[in-house]
């Protein structure tokens, strides 16, 4: 308790310097904005602005980075509720009743409900990291090389199965980001996949692979099918829906359930490594309807149907940092970017964090506390304005992104190569999006690769290369028959599509 | 919100193919490419002691993987397309504007290329030029004129803030031409 009051006081003393509390407003900003334009998720908006973290410490850029995580996914929820487009997926689920209730003239009280209910969905779920995220640190210190390497692979696993409508094409984007963070300079001296090529022998950067698979193929999307994007006048109009939005208290205390078991929803789900926001939004809004005195009237402009999806969507940001933070599993895309900054800085996520930089840990929690009330007064000032950020014609908004893709990736080291590299996998993640392989598990595979390699290296030089030694340890084992569980469940559900398609000829499919 | 394309019907400088072969044809080349490699991890330096890992171990292990998955992806591909085919579990047609695709690429080649010799400034107006001149002028009662000034102004726009966050923001060093140079490279 006294070291967790002394990282409290440590945390705070950290967070009330101007610096950090203007970096943490501009991340709201930033983020909302970002999150309020149509394609653009908090993966997408993070490898954009990783440059901007070079000139940062190590404090202020993960301050900035949550900042933007958490209010990319709130920005994200203004374009779903007033012209049907989400800016993330995992704001889809909010159209259903959010655009509803717009189409009915409530635009702002949908606005407002998001706004509310994301901001408590954040802060309960970092209240109940603060509690118990150090116990989890603690049980985490547990895991030696062998176990690490199993935690990985079982990430691998669960991150692989959840992207995407076939496992196997997940399953192939995860290998294929495990190849290339084999390229390059290998552990024992020797040289990987360089072709005798110079950019190459440092092996392909973090910062190419993310802005590459994430922020490229949204920019080729946006360029080359701008012709397809044709705004009605009646979505137009929905952006400008009456002023007579107020939450009454009675609404208000009628969604308290409703905040609770989406927060929980939410934390739990951001702990899963792969899960993700999506997940935890369609999962709180079937459950909400599973509770509901009213299930028949989901869909037709209801508040917990707005309630329900962002504040789980919100709350998965906080549940992500457990399995990041602790175990070096990164839960998301936007994780996966968080920890490439993190590593960038020189600090290596995993269970000695929780011990050495206990403060640090504390700093990041209290942090997404403020981050969550400066949301909530920012998104109360900008309601309106925000809401004409998404009216930005998509036609438009490509060449904006494709110029920061194109020099944030030029800036990184002033290195041409590498925006070369960023354009050729670009297309390849275009057309990997096109044919429906899905492209995040190869950038959660890349930063997972070379800690699934130097500790299976590492277990193994320490067991004179017995593979039998490193795999018999019972965390260890447990964890790989997990991780081969996860991969038959995903297999099998792949399978049981398959019959069900050929059972069903002319239907709709799963 | 979004117009989709007739099924299987290309706009002019579309192409449009079916689904499955779209698949087939990316997971081949993907496993082609994997088995290539895996050969080229032959050349890779053995394992100073025999029985520990070496530079072609992890190597090995990931592109079995991926060998194996991108075969079932193949092998998917080819059994049970009837299946999903009727069933439209995805899809069933792939389009590309191939024109705006290539273009695109063609675009930030050049920008590449150029950057070091012809400066920041002049290359990041140009490029923004040619990609938002064509879509300003795909905005109902647009004039050549106006799409030029307004693409102009917004390239140029662009730039400054481009210049202002990375060079005086962050001391990042841009190959700049005329504007005051913060850090050299």
């Amino acid at each position: 308790m006294e070291v967790l009051v002394g990282h409290l006081l440590g945390a705070v003393s950290a967070l009330s310097s101007p610096t950090i509390l203007a970096i943490m407003l501009a991340g709201v900003v930033i983020g909302i904005v970002l999150g309020a334009m149509p394609g653009f998720g908090s993966s997408q908006a993070l490898a954009l602005l990783f440059p901007l973290t070079f000139a940062m410490s190590v404090d202020q850029a993960v301050i900035f980075f949550l900042a933007v995580y958490s209010a990319v996914e709130y920005g994200s929820s203004i374009p779903a509720i007033l012209i049907r487009t989400p800016g993330t997926g995992a704001s889809a689920v909010t159209v259903l009743d959010g655009y509803t209730m717009a189409r009915k003239g409530l635009a702002r009280k949908a606005l407002r409900i998001s706004l509310y209910t994301g901001c408590l969905g954040g802060f309960i779920s970092t209240l109940i990291f603060i509690v118990a995220g150090t116990s989890l640190g603690h049980v985490a210190l547990m895991f030696g090389p062998g176990e690490l390497f199993a935690v990985g692979v079982f990430g691998l696993s669960i991150v692989a199965s959840f992207f995407g409508r076939d496992a196997a094409r997940g399953f192939l984007a995860a290998g294929i980001g495990l190849l290339l963070a084999t390229v390059g300079s290998s552990g024992f001296g020797g040289m990987r996949f360089d072709f005798g090529q110079d950019y190459l022998m440092d092996g392909i950067p973090l910062v190419v692979v993310i802005i590459a698979f994430l922020a490229g193929p949204e920019a080729f999307r946006l360029l080359v099918e701008h012709r397809r994007t044709v705004e009605t006048p009646e979505e137009a109009a929905a952006a400008d829906a009456g002023d007579r939005n107020r939450i009454t208290p009675q609404e208000a205390k009628a969604l308290i359930p409703t905040v609770v078991r989406s927060s929980l929803i939410g934390t739990a789900i951001g702990i899963v490594p792969g899960a993700g926001a999506s997940v935890a939004a369609m999962l709180a809004y079937s459950e909400e309807k599973r509770w509901s005195k009213r299930p028949e009237a989901f869909g037709t402009g209801i508040p917990e149907g707005i309630a329900a999806p962002e504040c789980s969507n919100n709350a998965v940001v906080a549940g992500t940092l457990v399995p990041s933070l602790s175990l070096g599993i990164p839960g998301s895309g936007g994780a996966a970017i968080l920890l490439g900054v993190l590593i960038s800085k020189g600090v290596v996520p995993g269970p000695l964090l929780f011990r050495d930089h206990g403060t640090f840990v504390m700093t990041v929690f209290v942090g997404l506390l403020l981050i969550n009330i400066m949301m909530l007064i920012v998104g109360l000032i900008g309601n309106r304005p925000f809401g004409l950020v998404a009216r930005v014609p998509m036609r438009l908004l490509g060449p904006f992104v494709l110029i920061l893709v194109v020099v944030g990736s030029y800036a990184y080291a002033n290195y041409t190569a590498h925006v070369i590299m960023v354009l050729v996998l670009s297309a390849i993640g275009y057309w990997f999006e096109r044919v429906s392989i899905p492209v995040v598990p190869i950038v959660l595979a890349f930063i997972m690769g070379p800690i699934i390699e130097e500790n299976l290296n590492r277990a193994l030089t320490i067991t004179g290369g017995d593979v039998g030694a490193v795999l018999s340890r019972p965390i260890t084992i447990t964890i790989l028959l997990l991780a081969l569980a996860t991969a038959i469940y995903s297999i099998r559900s792949m399978l049981r599509a398959a019959v069900l398609a050929t059972e069903r000829p002319g239907g709709n499919g799963p | 919100m979004s117009r989709q394309p007739d099924e299987g019907v290309s706009a002019p400088f579309e192409v449009t193919v079916p689904m499955r072969p779209a698949v087939l044809a990316t997971a081949g080349a993907v496993l082609l490419v994997l088995i290539l490699l895996y050969v080229e991890t032959y050349n890779m330096t053995p394992p100073i002691l025999e029985g520990y890992p070496g530079d072609a171990f992890f190597p090995r292990m990931v592109l079995a993987f991926c060998i194996i998955w991108a075969v079932i992806v193949v092998a998917r591909g080819i059994l049970l397309s009837q299946a999903a085919a009727a069933a439209r579990v995805e899809a069933p047609y792939v389009s590309l504007h191939w024109l705006e695709f290539v273009s695109v690429i063609g675009l930030v080649l050049v920008y590449a290329l150029l950057l070091e010799r012809v400066g920041f400034e002049i290359t990041t107006v140009a490029l923004m030029m040619a990609l938002l001149v064509p879509r300003l002028l795909a905005a109902p009662g647009a004039t050549l004129a106006r799409a030029m000034l307004a693409g102009l102004a917004l390239s140029i726009a662009t730039m400054l803030i481009l210049y202002a966050g990375l060079g005086p923001g962050l001391k990042t060093a841009l190959p700049l031409q005329f504007l005051p140079i913060y850090i050299k490279p």
